[in-house]
């Protein structure tokens, strides 16, 4: 048992440079403090994360004796943001996780929801069939756009997936136009999906379980490869993690969660238009990880609930909105309502809604907050 | 406890010593200059291998070769006969090669046993599917490597620190856990780039003990790069001087750093060194 009084030659003591030449003996008696990634941590997060889950089931219910006859309208909106929170989850993996600065996104939102409206409205195939269909679609378009996009890196990466986002939403709208539509109407969806309520439950089956699944996949080995490429890629590298191959299968799972998003979406709000692949839908995902916090999962369903409620709220206002001699699109206003939140958010706290939250919670405990 | 962790240096040491890296005819040009010149490198299995030299002789980028992050002009180098330069970085990693950075470059959102988690990852499996669930051969896996990093950690005296954020600790401590994120993916050969930097003097024995220690009990062969000739005396069996990325000398420490050209090297050229300093760390500190 040699090793227990194991000498540490690096440890650091500046106050004493006359001591004898003598390290530091350091054993499990070192007693250092405790933060994050405890056993206690852990649990708490688990149990806030039951917590939030049973408010959800049993949302429903609630909104009964709150709203009465408006009780299915009111869930409907509420379906939006769990919507809204797997395309933030998306964005947070690739761009908060695995650090890659994409604005692709919005692209395969749009495309996967026009291929659900063309696969289940226009060919009559099953409604499960076409979104699977789209998935893997999305699938495949990150799998090649996302290999020479990933070449280049920070901000060349940033305008080429902005411009995929632009190139798409063109083509989206050339589709509509040829064919003499403002948008595609999804007419074919099952009929149970009509019901809020089943719709509700459904989105919310699926977004719980794709937030376990990354809480999971954050935990493993792949995981992991993404934060340490963000935090040093040439030690990522010198550890054995495969840069390309991964920053790949971020762009990947991110294409296939927010092509999920656009099918719910769709399915949502029974059509599809060419503005979900615009660069005001960039917008509202990159707002909703940099407002609920890059890099965390509770701050993907924050931020998606922040997000969706703006447009919630300015939809009690009459559109345009007519100020004096202005006359305001809503649909510009919330736009404009998100740039004015990303450059706040990013210039007074960085570290979004859930640092904030974490911060409170870790000072409530005493334990002192580090931003 | 030791014999807990251990890769297997005895039935290395029942061989004949043999090659572990062979470097030959290595030349490395950065435009016109000129890096590393034709330099041939044998480091033996089992030993402790410095290379020493001015600031600005090449050092780093011979390591920065053999790690894979820089590719050389032209020459060889072969890990146990095995070509590594048509290997990427991480396949390097794979085959054994461990690495440590002068400046840490340690995962600093992470604790200290999810660094050591990605030291180990080229040794473990589990695809994306697998990932996603909470049960199964992924989460095996995962248990059976946290409990590896963990004898790691108790290996080198760091088992209480292994769920501190690597950012709230002192920095030397820092250094210790990139050795420790290193052993965690039981390298064959470990790189280490300037162990003793930033060490206070009064520690350097101590961390020269150490360097022996992970030699000895381990079967691990060392490849430093090291200023402190203190710490190069004590632990290298054989050195090889660099200067302007030509190798001067080669043999045992206590006999080549007293070679006149050594001397003159090291004593002689000082404000030529000071000014190449500079333009080394600005061109490798990112590899």
């Amino acid at each position: 048992m040699a090793m227990k009084r194991l000498v540490l030659p690096l440890k650091r003591s500046r106050d004493s440079q006359n001591a004898p030449i003598e390290a530091t003996p350091l054993t499990a008696s070192g007693r250092p403090e405790r933060t994050s990634g405890g056993v206690r941590h852990a649990w708490q997060r688990a149990t806030a994360s039951l917590l939030v889950l049973i408010a959800l089931v049993l949302l429903p219910s609630l909104f009964d004796l709150l709203f009465g006859d408006s009780a299915d309208f009111q869930l409907h909106r509420v379906t939006l943001i769990l919507i809204l929170a797997i395309a933030a989850l998306a964005q947070n993996l690739l761009t908060g996780y695995a650090a890659q600065p994409s604005l692709g996104n919005a692209a395969f939102f749009g495309v996967s929801a026009y291929l659900l409206a063309w696969l289940n409205s226009d060919l009559q195939q099953p409604y499960w069939l076409a979104v699977l269909i789209a998935l893997l679609a999305c699938a495949l378009l990150g799998l090649i756009v996302g290999g020479p996009a990933l070449s280049v890196s920070g901000a060349h990466l940033a305008i080429a997936t902005l411009g995929l986002v632009v190139l798409t939403g063109s083509l989206l709208t050339l589709w509509d136009t040829s064919a003499g539509r403002q948008s595609y109407e999804l007419t074919a969806l099952p009929e149970a999906l009509g019901d809020d309520r089943v719709l509700y439950y459904l989105v919310l089956t699926l977004t719980a379980l794709v937030f376990f699944g990354a809480f999971q996949l954050l935990r493993s080995r792949i995981g992991r490869a993404w934060i340490a490429l963000r935090d040093s890629e040439v030690a990522a590298a010198a550890c054995g993690v495969a840069l390309t191959r991964y920053k790949l299968l971020a762009f990947v799972v991110s294409a296939v969660l927010t092509g999920l998003a656009g099918v719910l979406y769709a399915t949502w709000g029974t059509t599809a238009t060419a503005s979900m692949s615009s660069v005001d839908q960039t917008i509202a995902f990159l707002t909703m990880i940099v407002v609920g916090g890059a890099g965390s999962l509770s701050g993907s369903l924050l931020g998606a609930l922040f997000v969706g409620l703006v447009p919630l709220l300015l939809g009690e206002l009459p559109d345009p909105l007519t100020l004096g001699p202005l006359q305001l699109p809503i649909a510009t206003l919330t736009t404009g309502i998100y740039g004015v939140l990303l450059l706040l958010a990013l210039i007074f706290f960085p570290g979004g809604l859930s640092a904030i939250f974490s911060r409170g919670g870790r000072l409530a405990q005493g334990e002192g907050g580090k931003p | 406890m030791s014999d807990e962790w251990q890769t297997a240096p005895q039935e290395a040491e029942a061989h004949q010593p043999r090659t572990l890296l062979e470097v030959q005819g290595l030349t490395v040009r950065f435009g016109g200059l000129v890096a590393v010149a034709d330099l041939d490198l044998r480091v033996e299995e089992g030993e402790i291998f410095a290379l020493v030299g001015p600031n600005g002789a090449g050092k780093t980028t011979v390591l920065n070769c053999i790690s894979g992050f820089v590719r050389p002009s032209s020459g060889s180098i072969r890990l146990a006969g095995q070509d590594l330069l048509a290997l990427g970085t991480e396949r390097r990693a794979a085959l054994g090669i461990g690495r440590t950075f002068q400046n840490g470059q340690l995962f600093s959102s992470m604790t200290v046993l999810e660094n050591l988690l990605v030291g180990r990852h080229s040794r473990l499996r589990a695809g994306l599917f697998q990932s996603l669930l909470p049960i199964g051969p992924a989460r095996r896996e995962e248990a059976a490597a946290r409990q590896r990093a963990r004898e790691v950690l108790a290996w080198l005296g760091l088992e209480s620190y292994a769920d501190r954020l690597v950012a709230t600790l002192p920095a030397g401590l820092q250094k210790l856990v990139g050795v420790a994120r290193a052993l965690a993916g039981e390298p064959r050969l470990l790189l280490l780039d300037e162990p003793a930097a930033g060490v206070p003097l009064r520690e350097v024995a101590a961390l020269a003990d150490q360097l022996r220690r992970w030699n000895a009990e381990l079967g691990l062969t060392l490849l430093l790069i090291e200023h402190n000739m203190e710490v190069v005396q004590a632990v290298a069996q054989r050195i090889c001087v660099l200067n302007y990325g030509r190798k001067l000398a080669e043999g045992e420490p206590a006999t080549v750093l007293r070679e006149p050209a050594v001397l003159e090297a090291y004593l002689g050229r000082e404000e030529e060194i000071d000014a190449r300093e500079e333009g080394e760390v600005s061109d490798h500190a990112a590899g």
